[in-house]
Formats: structure tokens, sequence, C-alpha cells
């Protein structure tokens, strides 16, 4: 309830023209908003530019955003929106760009098997191959559930649509990845279908 | 955490409980291989533990900064607090032109009609002792008409 008071607190003064509140919006937010930006479009210097905007966009229109709505849902949108224009703009060039070096850790546990030897620069790469073959509001629905952990309320608050209809992108989704996934990668399910498939979960 | 996760519940959980039990299955082999089993696409969650490059983070905060400055928004007040009073004066604003433009139209003289009639109850009234007799004073065109009135309508 705290964060949420000074939240209202940063953006009421950032809304004045104070730049150093602004500045300290910038920082709370800029990694959510990278994320999302870095994962619809799948290239990080797109992404950079994505997130620029956003907060630019913010610094310019603040003065209209609604205390009573949540920040953060109004955040992903716009984040969401110039993710997904970037994307159709720039096509799918960066797409098999991964994180760099420092950003992987690995996720191997010797007691896991072979299906877990991988690290997140791995899995981040597989994401990327594989998210290419869904739809852009079907890869934002995905991405704002399972790797944003948004309630599928407020996916659709985001994105404008009704919440049948995220859950339709997000069954189309992750159908699609699990398919990719059994078939291009077999090593990671060890050759066999998963439990849900061909059913809604 | 301990325990197992479930990995419908995993599916279906959201915000911080999400990430308490994505890092549990980060960490531990069983679990993921438990998650992969029932749907592997949940394992792209594990995204969310990703760091996002420092370097990048600050070259975001460094040139929003910067290019901030030549962009700055006049002062102001955020929707919903202040603007209140300020959009209720422009909507008061708004209906008073409304008003005096309805007004104004009210109270241009109309062309006169070919066949206009208009009637007014003229000042006279007569009483007779059989009843009240009052003159009504029709103007129709050009030609102004005088009745008698007792009872019913007289030429």
């Amino acid at each position: 309830m705290r964060d949420d008071e000074d939240l209202t607190d940063l953006i009421r003064a950032a809304a004045s023209g104070d730049r150093r509140a602004f500045e300290e919006l910038v920082l709370r937010k800029r990694d959510r908003v990278v994320r999302t930006a870095y994962q619809i479009t799948g290239n990080l210097e797109d992404a950079k530019d994505v997130a620029q905007g956003v907060f630019l966009r913010l610094w310019r229109v603040l003065q209209r955003f609604d205390l009573s709505k949540r920040f953060d849902t109004w955040l992903y949108r716009i984040t969401v929106n110039a993710a997904i224009d970037s994307l159709r703009e720039r096509g799918p060039k960066g797409i098999l760009q991964a994180l760099p070096d420092d950003a992987g850790e690995s996720l191997r546990d010797p007691a896991s098997g072979p299906e877990a030897s991988f690290d997140l620069r791995q899995l981040q790469d597989l994401f990327f191959r594989l998210a290419a073959r869904l739809a852009p509001r079907q890869r934002a629905t995905f991405i704002l559930k399972e790797i944003e952990g948004l309630e599928t309320a407020e996916i659709a608050r985001t994105l404008g649509v009704t919440e049948s209809t995220v859950r339709n992108h997000l069954l189309q989704a992750r159908r699609i990845l699990r398919q990719g996934l059994s078939k291009d990668y077999p090593g990671l399910t060890g050759g066999r279908p998963p439990e849900g498939d061909g059913e809604p979960t | 955490m301990s325990g197992h996760v479930d990995p419908a519940l995993l599916a279906a959980a959201s915000g911080p409980e999400r990430l308490a039990l994505i890092t549990h299955v980060r960490a531990c082999g069983s679990c993921r291989s438990a998650v992969i089993a029932h749907d592997p696409s949940l394992l792209f969650g594990l995204l969310a533990l990703a760091p996002m490059p420092s370097a990048v983070l600050d070259d975001v905060s460094r040139e929003v900064a910067r290019r901030a400055g030549y962009d700055r928004p006049a002062a102001g007040t955020l929707y919903g607090q202040a603007n209140g009073p300020r959009r209720m004066a422009a909507a008061a604003v708004f209906v008073l032109t409304l008003l005096s433009g309805y007004a104004t139209l009210r109270e241009r003289p109309a062309a006169p009609a070919p066949a206009a009639v208009s009637s007014r109850r003229a000042d006279v009234e007569v009483d007779s002792g059989r009843g009240v007799s009052q003159v009504i004073d029709l103007i129709v065109g050009e030609t102004q008409i005088v009745m008698v009135y007792n009872g019913e309508l007289k030429l």
C-alpha cells in the first residue's frame, strides 16, 4: 500500500514537471518496460528504442493520466503497442538475437536429468525462435501472462480486449509453443507429448 | 519454499506468488521436469528471472533524461485532480454559448406567413346579464377581425 502511495506521489510530482520525480519513475519502471519490449521485439536495441520512446511519451502525457486507474496497466499498454509497432515495422531481423553473455545463468541441475541442461540464455533464444510463429497479440498476451505474471483481467485492460479473448490468445500461444518445442526440440520433452496437449488447460 | 510445485498451480498463478513459484522451479530439477511434462511452454515463465543488462537500462535512463530536458511538458495537474473545475468551467461556457445562440434565434422576427393567424384577448368584457361576452381580436394576415364571444363564437 505504501508503495502505491509513493508511486502516486511520484506520478503527481512528475506530472507537474518535476524532472527528478520523473527520473525516479523511470528508474522504478525501466526494467519491466525494457523486458516487455525485449520479449516482444526480440532485439535489445529495438527494446531500448521502444523504452526510450515510451518514457518520453510518458513525460509528455503524464498529466492526462487518471490517478484512479492503475499506472502499470497504462504503462504496459503504451509499451506493448510501441513494441508491436516496432516489431511490425522492422520485421523479425533480431528475432534470433539472444541475451548477452552476462545475462545468462545456468539452469543445469545434475539431479534433474538431461532435459534441463539449458540456461536462461538458451531458453531465451528458444523462445524467440518459437515466438516468431505467434501473431503479435498472441505473443504479447503470452508474455504478459507467463513472463510478466499479470492476471487475465489486467491483460485484457492492457490490450483493450475481453478476458475471453485473452484466454483464447493464451490457449493458442501455448499450443503453438508446445507443438514447436515437441517437434523442434524433442530432447526437452523426452520425445513424448506434454500431458495436456490437444486439450485446453 | 519447500515441497514441489504443482504445474497447474504455476499456470494459474500471477504476481508475487508466481514469481516465488518460478524461482523455485528454476532451482529445482524435479519441479522443472514436472512442468515440462505438464506443459513445456510454461518453462518460458522462467524468463521473468533473466536480468536485463544494466548497461541497457542505464542507457534508457540517460537518454530519456537528456531528451526530456528539451521536451518539457507544461506544468499542470493530473486528470481527475484539479482539472475537474477547469473542465466544469469549459463545459459551462459551452452550455452558455449554446443557450445564447438559441435565444438569439428565438428573438429573430419571423417572416410573416401568408396566412399566419395570431390572436390575443382584448381588454373589453361585457356582462349583458345573460352571460359574459368577450371581444376577441383576431388578425388573419393583414385583415383584422373582431369577434364577440357569448357562450359560442360569433362573427
